[in-house]
């Protein structure tokens, strides 16, 4: 596809060039409140105690069967930390989806800590056909940055949580925070993952959002470094487990040297609802929930209470931050080589590292797009020479 | 923009001359299916493969 004309930017066009029409994810935020107090979080109101009501639950649920035959959609619960709910309140928020949930029209998600994972959550998560993801750095070195609101580290309570879900038979997948403190020493977290038996682990390098703006960024090279001490280890552990990041871009690469890249390009950006406890929606990335941003209206789309979530997306070209987001991606298709590629990264670390979406490139882009890439390379290249 | 010193080593890659070893490893990163979507969905809060 010709790149856009920088000069005649029609950010309605742009739209539709770069945005799915329908969601097939949907964030459902059911409480700002979480038990830990991890030094990186970006949440801005941890502390409150808030809940969603099952209203705003039906809301949502009423807006996916609004959107009809769109194939199935992901629901995530996210937080804050969403098994602070109780099991009792969380799964009266799953009555609603039910209907859709047995047409397979809905899959449900859960990114927990894992401190409070009982026996009784994981009848939840296989009695609603959960996908579990669980936060954990690595072991308990690795771990210091997740602390409860005393500043006490949760290695043994997020532990008990997943021996929970192993004795239990729940499958997880582990989103573990690489950060300052942890990047240069990655092999124990390595060695420390690989025991939990993930389905998939994905490294999140830490990132400059939010009210996290004052710890030091990690930079371009050392997490070309990191990359690359994980492909390492892939390779001499015989490449079983798979990781986000270079999952993704090994696709890419083996698609487009087998002559199928048109499938990787037909992929759009999703629109990405956000749901908030009290029905405030935003768009994008959840990182906005809860944000103060008067340029932007502090990135509201709607309330799903009032409007449905397939209304508000009707009216999503014309938001400010959509149409800046625009202009954005435009830049980054008719600037950066890595295009094809890349797409074009998170709108939330644009406006967080940058105070604008038109910034293009951002340290989010360097470390979970460039550095992979160059450590790819760099692997093939030592190959190369050894051989 | 220092993603533009990555273009030679992403057009070689995209490329490939397929040696066996970069196809195993590639393959062997995929984690044994290769997923046909983009990064669009950015996957940050969420981490399982709807490819599997």
């Amino acid at each position: 596809m010709k790149p856009p004309d920088l000069t005649i930017l029609d950010t309605e066009a742009l739209y539709r060039r770069y945005v799915r029409d329908k969601f097939f994810a949907v964030m459902v935020q059911p409480t700002e409140a979480c038990n830990l107090n991890c030094a990186y979080c970006y949440l801005p109101h941890r502390a409150r105690r808030n809940e969603m009501s099952v209203e705003v639950a039906q809301a949502v649920a009423d807006s996916i069967a609004e959107q009809g035959d769109a194939g199935t959609v992901l629901v995530i619960w996210h937080g804050g930390e969403p098994l602070m709910l109780g099991t009792e309140k969380f799964e009266a928020l799953l009555q609603p989806f039910e209907e859709l949930r047995e047409a397979e029209r809905v899959i449900h998600s859960v990114q927990t800590n894992a401190t409070l994972i009982t026996p009784e959550w994981c009848r939840i998560f296989r009695d609603y056909w959960f996908h579990v993801g669980v936060s954990i750095d690595g072991p308990r070195a690795a771990n210091l940055n997740r602390v409860n609101w005393t500043g006490r580290p949760a290695f043994d309570r997020i532990m008990k949580g997943i021996r929970t879900l192993q004795d239990e038979d729940i499958s997880f997948a582990v989103i573990s925070v690489v950060s300052p403190e942890t990047i240069a020493d990655p092999i124990p977290t390595l060695q420390f993952l690989d025991t939990l038996g993930a389905v998939t682990i994905a490294f999140n390098l830490e990132e400059r959002e939010g009210v996290n703006v004052e710890r030091p960024l990690l930079r371009l090279q050392e997490a070309t470094d990191f990359w690359r001490a994980v492909i390492d280890h892939h390779q001499a552990t015989g490449g079983t487990t798979q990781y986000r990041e270079l999952s993704q871009l090994s696709s890419y690469l083996l698609l487009s040297r087998t002559g199928r890249k048109a499938q990787w390009l037909a992929g759009l950006h999703e629109p990405g609802p956000a749901v908030g406890w009290d029905g405030t929606t935003v768009l994008l990335s959840p990182e906005f929930l809860g944000m103060t941003a008067p340029e932007h209206r502090d990135f509201v789309a709607g309330n799903v209470l009032t409007e449905s979530l397939p209304s508000m997306l009707a009216r999503a070209p014309h938001l400010s931050y959509l149409k800046e987001f625009m202009r954005g991606l435009a830049a980054c298709e008719t600037e950066c080589a890595l295009w094809d590629f890349c797409k074009g990264a998170s709108a939330a670390n644009r406006y967080f590292e940058h105070g604008t979406f038109t910034a293009t490139e951002t340290n989010h882009c360097q470390n979970a797009r460039q550095a992979p890439l160059a450590a790819v390379d760099a692997h093939f290249q030592q190959t190369r020479e050894e051989n | 923009m220092t993603a533009n010193n990555l273009a030679a080593p992403l057009a070689d890659l995209e490329s490939g001359d397929a040696t066996p070893e970069a196809e195993s490893l590639l393959l062997q990163l995929t984690g044994g299916s290769t997923c046909t979507t983009n990064l669009t969905f950015d996957r940050k809060w969420y981490n399982w493969s709807k490819d599997k």
